[in-house]
C-alpha cells in the first residue's frame, strides 16, 4: 500500500465495543509497521502531532496497546479553509503471538512515529541445533 | 407589471478553488490519472488577515529531508528521505506506513513573502506559515470627495 493510500484509508477506530472517549475529537487507528527479528518485534507507529510526553504504551499479557494524545494547537487568528485531514488521537492494541520480555521493553517517539521494541524472552529465542554430520 | 431584475445569485467565490484544479491539472499532466483520493502528504490550510498556515502530517520526515520552495505564487514541498537500513533477518508481519519521498505542489491564492515564510516541523507535523507579500495585501481606495 502506498503512503497516500494509506493515508486515504486512515481508519476511525470503532467505538462501541471499546471504551468511549471522554473527550469528542476523533480517535484513529495508527498506520503501524510490525516486523520481526531474532531477538525481538518491533513495532512503529504514525502518530504525527503526539509527543514523547504523550504517549502510552501497555503491554497487559499478550496485549499490546498503545496510545497517542495530539496536541491541538489552535492557529490564533485564523480560520481553517481547506482541510484534507482531521486532527485526531490515536489507539491501537495488537495481540504479540511471541514471549515478551515485558521488563526490557523499549519505547521511544521521535518526529511523530513511535518506536517500540518488544525484547523475546530468553525461551522464545530460536535456538539453533547443530546438526551432526553422522 | 414590474420587472423584478434580480442577480443571479454568484457561486460563492472560493479563493481556495484554484489552488486545487492547479494541483488537479499537474496530476493529469504527470499522468496521475483522475482521482479523488488524497494526495500525500494531506494538508490542511489556515487562512490569515496577513497570512497563510499550512499544516502537513509528515511522521518519521526529517527537517533535512525537506525542501520547501516557493516561486511566484507556487509552493512546492519536496521530500527525500535517505534510505532507511533494514537488518537480514527481518519479516514483516505488516506494513503500513512507509516514509518515501514525494513532490506536491500548490498555486496560492496570493503571492508571499518568500524571505519571511517560516516552516517548523514538530512530532512529525509540518507547520509553514505564508506571509502575504506586501504588494498582494488589500488596498483601499479613498475616495475623494469635492
Amino acid at each position: 500500500m502506498t503512503a497516500e493510500a494509506a493515508l486515504a484509508e486512515r481508519q476511525q477506530t470503532q467505538q462501541g465495543a471499546e471504551v468511549e472517549a471522554t473527550r469528542s475529537r476523533p480517535t484513529f487507528v495508527p498506520c503501524t509497521n510490525i516486523y520481526e527479528r531474532e531477538d525481538a518485534i518491533v513495532v512503529e507507529a504514525d502518530m504525527p502531532g503526539v509527543g514523547p510526553d504523550s504517549v502510552d504504551v501497555n503491554l497487559d499479557g499478550d496485549e499490546l496497546t498503545i496510545a497517542g494524545q495530539v496536541a491541538d494547537v489552535p492557529i490564533e487568528g485564523h480560520e481553517l479553509s481547506y482541510a484534507e485531514y482531521e486532527v485526531g488521537d490515536y489507539r491501537c492494541k495488537f495481540r504479540i503471538s511471541a514471549a515478551i520480555d515485558a521488563d526490557k521493553i523499549e519505547a521511544a517517539m521521535k518526529n511523530g512515529v513511535l518506536h517500540v521494541v518488544l525484547p523475546k524472552s530468553e525461551e522464545a529465542r530460536p535456538h539453533k541445533i547443530e546438526v551432526k554430520a553422522g | 407589471m414590474a420587472i423584478q431584475i434580480r442577480r443571479r445569485p454568484s457561486q460563492q467565490w472560493d479563493p481556495w478553488s484554484e489552488f486545487r484544479d492547479f494541483e488537479r491539472a499537474m496530476n493529469r499532466i504527470f499522468g496521475e490519472g483522475p482521482r479523488m483520493q488524497v494526495e500525500y502528504p494531506a494538508i490542511n490550510v489556515w487562512t490569515g488577515k496577513d497570512d497563510v498556515v499550512l499544516t502537513a502530517e509528515l511522521p518519521g520526515i526529517e527537517p533535512d529531508d525537506l525542501d520547501i520552495t516557493v516561486h511566484g505564487t507556487m509552493l512546492t514541498l519536496r521530500c527525500s528521505p535517505k534510505e532507511q537500513q533494514r537488518g537480514d533477518g527481518e519479516t514483516y508481519h505488516r506494513r503500513e506506513c512507509r516514509h518515501e519521498g514525494f513532490a506536491r505542489s500548490w498555486l496560492l491564492p496570493f503571492e508571499v513573502d518568500a524571505d519571511k515564510i517560516e516552516a517548523k516541523l514538530e512530532n512529525g507535523v509540518l507547520r509553514l506559515t505564508l506571509p502575504r507579500s506586501e504588494a498582494s495585501k488589500p488596498k483601499k481606495v479613498e475616495i475623494q470627495t469635492t
